[in-house]
């Protein structure tokens, strides 16, 4: 009961928070707005592979080195171009000081790419492309095992529909920026939900209150669950209220597995919230810490920009932000139906939350007997 | 019946002994006054008696029952009002006693029913459905008082409960204790203000460096100084006054000095009245008014420590 009535406590002071609850509710729709309609243009499906260089060295005779013709010919129809390569060594230098975003060495058995860390953007989008090259050449070669009569007819006409079907974001549908921010913007200010958790202990503490709470004949827990509880249901009812924004009034694309999504954004609400009681309670100055740490999860989590482009190093250090989880998550969810990395996502976030509560309760139960 | 039983309570923080080996009994039905300066241990017993620090050594019982061993019982039948107001400025008045109140377990009609009654007694049904944000000094410490008696405990403990507010909040406020104390509250009451404390009190308990130095009635404090007289003499200016002389005086113990106000203190067996006035007149300082004074508990901590209460 004393839970129950610390959380109806807490949801009647948040409501009543018309400030903090208008900054969190319009913050990520603006940001929405602002930064789906000015980076439109960089989600942009229709733009060319312009000044995208490959230089190519394919010598050697076989199936392979035939089919990757045809992937010069379709490569050169999107926009890449490609120049043979007189040497590897050579090849190598060349995309080593930059002037070819990759160097493709194609084998009897199998081709390989060399890139340089400076043009991975450019590099990792031909790796797309060449996936969808070697997944359909690997279908062929099936067929050809089978009906090697059909394969060869097959090769011969490029206009051939595919026989390999990518589940990647592109098909069928491709986020365009206001759909990438809708989700990027509500994760974000998810992870403002920890300042709403953080109040809710200094808030108590400040208004002299907590000691009033702790003088009844109540359990610290039962005051900190309530406190919990109250902050993941306000935050819960923004989080809402900025989909249902998205996703009716601005028409983003929100997929068809909402129930899944809804999963995955309360695991980190129940992250965020945990992370903002554990910091009040051992950081003096929790607002400062969190103002530090908001925008680092956020930016390593892809928030602001998707980090695909940045190297291996960047996609490295962004493995340690939960945001950056969850973002995957949802993106693979709505634009792929893969659901691989939603327990992930949301093991990781609900793990983290454990910590948080553990280092809340272990510093409150020190703070008095 | 004993409601506080307190026996040998130690605390230290760190090497500073905040309460040394203290034995207190409260009756039922007592308003019991404590008085200390700042930093005496009177917030430390408090914080005690309420469960919100531990002690190091010693026992504490409320209605006999022992405060650590049977915590929720001894929460349950306390009420205390902290001397920082300790309300939520964005809940209404019926909110904040509400709250309160149903952490003691009440609920429905019940709670429904105290809420109602204990802002009638604070004098704020009116201001019921109001935010403590538009309240003055006053009302707040009045709706401070609410939240610690809706769950109607059998000891409320006020620290400092009339800390600047308007002299019409705080007879309000000196009313409602005494009216608890008629509806069988036993209340310990701590304050700055001597004369609230001898007011009310049945009893006071004069703390000092974390030990009792005396305690007992009004009337058994004050025998303590009974062997001091005090004269008040307001002067037109006090510049001409030599401390020193004034101090050689036959039966002078002590003097103040606050501003034309000149507070001396004579041995109750020396009548040296004649001999003060002639000092005054001889030094052309006029007179304005002489008073004597009956001693009081600010005279009887004097006594006892060398210092006033509020140094």
């Amino acid at each position: 009961m004393t839970i129950i009535r610390v959380l109806s406590k807490e949801i009647k002071q948040n409501l009543r928070n018309v400030r903090a609850m208008t900054f969190l509710v319009l913050f990520p729709i603006i940001l929405i707005l602002v930064l789906g309609t000015a980076l439109s243009g960089v989600f942009d499906q229709s733009t060319e592979f312009k000044d995208i260089n490959i230089i190519y060295s394919s010598h050697s005779d076989g199936s392979l080195p035939q089919a990757f013709k045809g992937f010069i010919t379709k490569g050169g129809e999107m926009g890449f171009t490609f120049t043979e390569a007189q040497s590897v060594q050579e090849a190598e230098d060349q995309v080593r000081n930059g002037s070819f975003a990759c160097f493709i060495n194609v084998g009897e058995n199998g081709l390989e790419i060399y890139e340089n860390d400076k043009n991975a953007f450019k590099a990792n989008l031909v790796e797309g492309v060449l996936d969808t090259f070697i997944q359909r050449y690997k279908a062929l070669s099936q067929i050809a095992l089978v009906n090697p009569v059909v394969a060869n007819r097959m090769i011969v006409d490029q206009s051939n529909p595919s026989f390999v079907k990518l589940s990647t974001l592109g098909e069928p549908r491709q986020a365009k920026a206001m759909d990438y921010y809708a989700i990027t913007m509500l994760t974000l200010i998810i992870l403002y939900s920890s300042m709403t958790g953080a109040h809710a202990i200094k808030d108590e503490k400040a208004a002299k209150t907590m000691n009033r709470l702790l003088c009844a004949p109540v359990k610290k827990y039962e005051i900190l669950t309530g406190k919990i509880l109250g902050a993941i249901v306000i935050t819960s009812l923004q989080v809402l209220v900025v989909i249902l924004f998205s996703k009716f009034l601005l028409k983003t694309y929100w997929g068809n597995h909402l129930g899944v999504i809804s999963l995955l954004l309360a695991s980190e609400v129940v992250m965020a919230v945990s992370l903002g009681i554990g910091v009040a309670f051992i950081v003096r100055n929790e607002r400062g810490l969190l103002n530090i740490l908001i925008p680092l999860m956020a930016f390593f989590g892809g928030s602001y920009i998707p980090l695909d482009g940045f190297g291996k190093t960047m996609l490295l250090v962004s493995k340690f932000s939960p945001v950056r989880w969850v973002n995957e998550a949802i993106f693979a969810v709505i634009y792929s139906n893969d659901y691989s990395t939603v327990f992930q996502a949301i093991l990781i976030n609900l793990c983290l939350a454990a910590i948080f509560v553990v280092i809340a309760s272990f510093s409150f139960k020190r703070e008095a007997i | 019946m004993k409601i506080v039983k307190i026996l040998d309570l130690t605390k230290k923080f760190g090497d500073n002994v905040a309460v040394d080996n203290i034995s207190l009994e409260i009756e039922e039905g007592e308003i019991y006054g404590l008085l200390g300066p700042n930093g005496a241990g009177k917030s430390t017993i408090i914080n005690i008696i309420c469960g919100l620090i531990s002690k190091d050594r010693g026992r504490v019982e409320i209605l006999g029952r022992d405060s650590q061993k049977d915590p929720n019982f001894v929460k349950q039948n306390i009420g205390i009002v902290p001397q920082d107001i300790a309300i939520y400025e964005d809940l209404t008045a019926y909110e904040n006693i509400k709250f309160f109140a149903g952490l003691y377990g009440l609920r429905g009609s019940l709670l429904k029913g105290r809420v109602e009654e204990t802002l009638q007694f604070v004098g704020l049904t009116d201001k019921a459905k109001s935010r403590p944000s538009d309240f003055s000094g006053g009302m707040k410490r009045r709706l401070n008082i609410a939240c610690a008696i809706a769950h109607r405990p059998k000891l409320i403990i006020m620290d400092e409960p009339t800390v600047g507010i308007d002299p019409q909040s705080r007879n309000h406020i000196l009313q409602s204790v005494r009216k608890l104390n008629e509806m069988g509250c036993t209340i310990i009451y701590t304050s700055h203000y001597m004369e609230e404390v001898e007011e009310i009190s049945s009893r006071v308990g004069i703390i000092d460096h974390g030990r009792v130095i005396a305690e007992g009635t009004n009337d058994e404090l004050k025998a303590i100084v009974t062997n001091t007289n005090s004269v008040w003499i307001t002067v037109d200016s006090a510049n001409r006054i030599n401390m020193d002389q004034l101090k050689a005086i036959k039966g002078v113990t002590n003097v103040e000095v606050d501003e034309n106000l000149i507070k001396v203190y004579s041995s109750a067996d020396i009548n040296n009245l004649d001999k003060l006035i002639l000092y005054f007149t001889e030094n052309l300082v006029s007179i304005k008014n002489i008073e004597s004074k009956t001693p009081t508990l600010e005279s009887v901590f004097l006594t006892l420590t060398g210092r006033k209460l509020r140094d």
